[in-house]
């Protein structure tokens, strides 16, 4: 599910990177150290919204002889966090004989062999290897609807397994 | 921004002070009659409570500019943080502020600034119950 929330940084700068043009700077390291990152707690940072707005506080001296100075980066982000329960569409991006593996977005999702519908056999005769049933077919690049059974939330990694075995989910 | 601790002693109490407003006795609760006896609450009454906490340091807040009440005056360990503080910066490749004239000494460069009072730093000053006061450079008074 997508989310807007008000997210903090601590950015800590050299410098040499002092000067008139320090804020524009600071906005542009938020923007490639934030965007397209993962944490276990937000999800996945999609998008830093209104660039422009990003606040930059008062910057501060760090404790020691380091000279660097940190500043705390106040910004407005679109994040994703899948939820268990939750119905997506994946595109299929590897098949094995336990299973396959689907790509939501950033998120990879393993699908149990079984969580699959018992009628779905794996084929690996057919090039590139598939679950097969009478009508339907899973292979590399398909596109499939499944249902998030579980998520497990690390520091800055989010895991994920699937299910298709249910009404209205499998091959579109 | 810099941070500094300033331990502050307030001068002892003369004699005219004791007839201050602080001593009045108009905050005080009217004083309980129990047995015909007049019951006056001592220090550690119920409203002394909030100042009595042991351990639990209020958090940090600010002082506004117009209520600050340490010296104005730069003090020799703020000139000395903020001079090698600065140098260091200067060493590091900061864009300086002031005409160096073939300056190539960092911490010489620092006091030039210093000096025409050029260094974008702010001294904070925490003080005892954890409030601090801001000040920046170029309003502190260099002697």
């Amino acid at each position: 599910m997508f989310f807007i929330k008000d997210l903090a940084l601590n950015l800590t700068l050299h410098p040499s990177y002092f000067g008139p043009n320090m804020k524009q700077y600071l906005r542009q390291k938020l923007l490639t150290d934030v965007e397209g990152t993962c944490t276990g707690q937000f999800g996945y940072i999609v998008c830093v919204l209104d660039c422009m707005n990003i606040d930059v506080g008062k910057g501060k001296l760090l404790t020691g002889d380091t000279g660097y100075s940190e500043f705390e980066v106040k910004y407005r982000a679109v994040v994703w966090k899948p939820f268990k329960g939750e119905v997506v569409d994946a595109v299929v991006s590897s098949v094995n004989s336990m299973g396959f593996f689907a790509d939501v977005g950033p998120l990879s999702v393993f699908i149990s062999k079984h969580l699959i519908p018992n009628d779905m056999k794996y084929t690996p005769s057919h090039t590139p290897p598939a679950y097969i049933s009478e009508d339907q077919v899973i292979m590399k690049g398909a596109k499939v609807r499944i249902k998030i059974i579980g998520t497990r939330a690390d520091v800055n990694s989010i895991s994920a397994i699937g299910s298709i075995k249910e009404d209205y989910l499998g091959p579109l | 921004m810099d941070e500094y601790e300033v331990n502050h002693t307030e001068g002892e109490n003369s004699p005219a002070d004791l007839n201050d407003d602080r001593f009045s006795d108009d905050e005080l609760p009217p004083p309980s009659v129990v047995d015909g006896k007049k019951v006056i609450n001592g220090g550690s009454g119920p409203a002394d409570d909030d100042i009595l906490k042991i351990g639990v340091r209020p958090t940090p807040h600010a002082v506004p500019k117009d209520q600050r009440i340490t010296t104005p005056y730069m003090t020799k360990y703020e000139r000395a943080r903020i001079l090698g503080t600065r140098a260091l910066q200067i060493a590091m490749n900061a864009p300086v502020l002031v005409d160096i004239e073939g300056e190539t000494d960092p911490l010489q460069i620092a006091q030039k600034e210093l000096s025409q009072k050029k260094i974008p730093l702010i001294v904070r000053r925490y003080l005892p119950d954890n409030s601090y006061e801001d000040w920046s450079v170029d309003e502190l008074i260099i002697d």
